[in-house]
């Protein structure tokens, strides 16, 4: 099971928002770091599928990222999704089931076990709209989990978490991280130090730290030293 | 397809859960039916002068209700010489109206009215009614034959003469080949006469053949306010990420928002019909339901038909437009990617269309094409049309439009596919 990056690079206008990154990413937690603008959300669409390339190519497992196949095998948290507000929640994952492929038996097991994953069940015949924004965090992370993926990305996933759901919501992508691939895009420093094994830093389209850290070493510290910011923060 | 049944009806509860489309159907049900309303409001006045009494006043509710009635007698009978003659010994009476010209403020004009002598039916309902019965049948007559030919020497030979050489003209007029004038002869030669008069020229069946086409903007409408937006705005919601990356998300998804998008727009349409339907029916009464469409449309038309089946063709014909209006706005929304563009556009369309209702008939092709498009289809010009579609055989534009309407859909579906499918380059 392997997520190959080839050379992928993604051009808009002038700007190169994605510049000739290549990976590949076994099974675990890729914790992905960078500053706003340095091309993580970008590099995230283009292994999902949404953004077309302007060069290079992801595949997992051999299935091009624009197959049914690979879509089939994805999860993906946005950092910044909608909703339908007039669907209550148990309505929204069994739409999204209905889009992953699952059945109507499979669609109502999952929904009413990720439901009480990630605490949802009280509220689940209540209307989206109503939600807090915690709340619609924790469904969508709920909509990504449907259909068991083995390639996960997740574009801040714990934003708009409480702390105690944010330590739920780790120790669940690091069971996750065991079978499938995840790449975790993320602000907070502590949720890619408790869970990731490998860690990207992304700078200007291009990867500038690819591998694990020092573990005794702190990981803020670790990241501000690629931007040759630790003198300012000491 | 896996899940479909699923995800359209999903794609359905999206949809009704827009209140906008709910309010924009029901104010488009309330104009569908206030249509023939307006027919029944309102007052007739008869000044003192004519009556030489008191003014006469009916109210236009009591008009139709009495002329339901046939206070005159004629319903059922032939349209035949008897019946030309009695009219025309009805019609005695000339009166001279001075009007202005037209664009000329400065000019009038004379114009000659010839009517049942009001002296003689008296200054009553049923007198109005009595004048107004015979006056439509002296119309039917005198549109064919001329002013000139309406006297005691005039027979049903003659007007039935004078409807054929009507017709010729019109095939001339068509531009339609030797194949097309002979087809349509073949189907006058079904045409029984003398045709049986109705007694009831104003009924509902008529009014609902009459004003169908008004139901059909009706219909572009309300495509257009409920389904421009229907794919951009996944985008809008920022859930077209979630969406374009699920497995269905491609070819089951389209498939089921284009068919969630062609239920809403024929059940839109379907109610909008309805309502008009109602409204003609139930207020302006049924009574004219078997009467021939020469009598109460065109007399040269060459085909049997009742007005009853003309104004069921007609809506018909429109629900069926209701699927390609849908298609149509959905391609344009997925186009623009934006559901105000998408309006805008449509709206600009369905501007021209009511703009241009006719291309000039020496352009036989182009203006057959033109006057087929569904936005453009219909009034009572789809009467007067008598060209042709050659599709294996020969069709009637009542024939051959819900079938090109049909492919359109179908083509309109692949391009919105074709559409939705590439993608996102930002």
């Amino acid at each position: 099971m392997e997520l190959t990056i080839d050379r992928l690079s993604k051009q808009f206008g002038p700007k190169i928002a994605v510049d000739r990154v290549s990976l590949r990413l076994a099974p675990g937690v890729t914790g992905l770091l960078g500053p706003n603008g340095a091309g993580k959300t970008t590099l995230m669409r283009l292994v999902c599928g949404i953004l077309k390339p302007t060069a290079g190519m992801v595949s997992f497992d051999g299935q091009d990222v624009g197959s049914e196949e690979y879509r089939a095998g994805l999860g993906y948290l946005p950092q910044d999704f909608g909703y339908y507000p007039d669907f209550t929640g148990r309505d929204f994952l069994l739409y999204m089931a209905a889009m992953k492929g699952l059945d109507k038996a499979a669609a109502r097991r999952k929904s009413d076990e990720l439901l009480a994953v990630v605490g949802l069940s009280d509220v689940q015949k209540k209307k989206v709209k109503t939600y807090s924004g915690g709340m619609r965090q924790r469904l969508g992370i709920a909509q990504a989990l449907l259909n068991d993926p083995k390639l996960l990305v997740l574009d801040e996933p714990t934003a708009g978490l409480d702390p105690k759901e944010r330590v739920r919501f780790r120790d669940l992508i690091a069971t996750l991280g065991r079978d499938s691939v995840v790449l975790l895009s993320t602000h907070i420093v502590s949720d890619v130090e408790h869970i990731a094994g490998r860690v990207l830093i992304m700078k200007d389209g291009q990867i500038v730290h690819d591998g694990a850290w020092d573990k005794h070493e702190d990981l803020e510290k670790f990241y501000l030293a690629q931007f040759g910011e630790e003198a300012d923060h000491a | 397809m896996r899940n479909f049944g699923t995800l359209y009806r999903f794609e359905l509860k999206k949809l009704c859960h827009r209140k906008m489309i709910w309010v924009a159907l029901a104010i488009l049900a309330v104009a569908a039916v206030s249509l023939p309303v307006t027919q029944v409001t309102g007052k007739m006045y008869v000044s003192n002068d004519a009556t030489g009494g008191e003014d006469q006043v009916w109210t236009h509710y009591e008009l139709i209700r009495r002329q339901r009635q046939d206070p005159a007698g004629l319903d059922g009978r032939p349209l035949d010489t008897d019946l030309i003659q009695e009219t025309i010994g009805e019609m005695g009476y000339i009166s001279r109206i001075t009007m202005p010209v037209a664009g000329n403020d400065n000019a009038e004009q004379t114009v000659t009215v010839r009517q049942a002598d009001p002296d003689e039916l008296g200054w009553t309902l049923d007198g109005y009614i009595i004048r107004g019965e015979y006056g439509d049948i002296y119309n039917t007559v005198w549109s064919m034959v001329g002013e000139e030919a309406m006297t005691e020497d005039l027979t049903a030979e003659d007007y039935y003469a004078a409807v054929d050489a009507e017709r010729a003209r019109g095939y001339v007029g068509w531009g339609l080949t030797e194949g097309e004038m002979a087809w349509w002869d073949a189907q006058a030669a079904k045409l029984k006469t003398p045709l049986t008069v109705t007694g009831y020229p104003d009924g509902g069946w008529c009014n609902l053949a009459e004003t169908a086409y008004v139901a059909n903007l009706f219909i572009f409408l309300f495509a257009i306010i409920a389904l421009a937006g229907l794919f951009p705005m996944e985008r809008q919601r920022r859930t077209d990420a979630l969406l374009q990356c699920a497995r269905n998300g491609k070819t089951p998804l389209y498939a089921a928002k284009f068919l969630a998008g062609l239920t809403a727009s024929f059940c839109g349409g379907l109610v909008i019909l309805l309502a008009m339907a109602a409204g003609c029916l139930i207020l302006l009464g049924p009574e004219d339901a078997t009467t021939a469409v020469q009598q109460l449309i065109y007399p040269a038309y060459p085909a049997p038909m009742t007005v009853r089946q003309l104004a069921l063709t007609v809506c018909g014909i429109y629900l069926v437009a209701s699927l390609c209006h849908a298609a149509f706005v959905m391609a344009v929304g997925l186009c623009t990617r934006g559901g105000t563009s998408a309006m805008a556009v449509c709206f600009g369309a369905m501007m021209l269309f009511i703009m241009v209702p006719a291309l000039p008939q020496s352009r036989r092709v182009l203006g057959q094409v033109w006057s087929l498009l569904p936005a453009v289809f219909g009034n009572m010009g789809a009467v007067y049309d008598t060209r042709l579609v050659h599709i294996g055989g020969y069709l009637t534009n009542f024939q051959a439009a819900p079938l090109l309407w049909l492919v359109l859909t179908a083509a309109l579906a692949a391009l919105g596919l074709a559409l939705h499918r590439r993608v996102a380059r930002k």
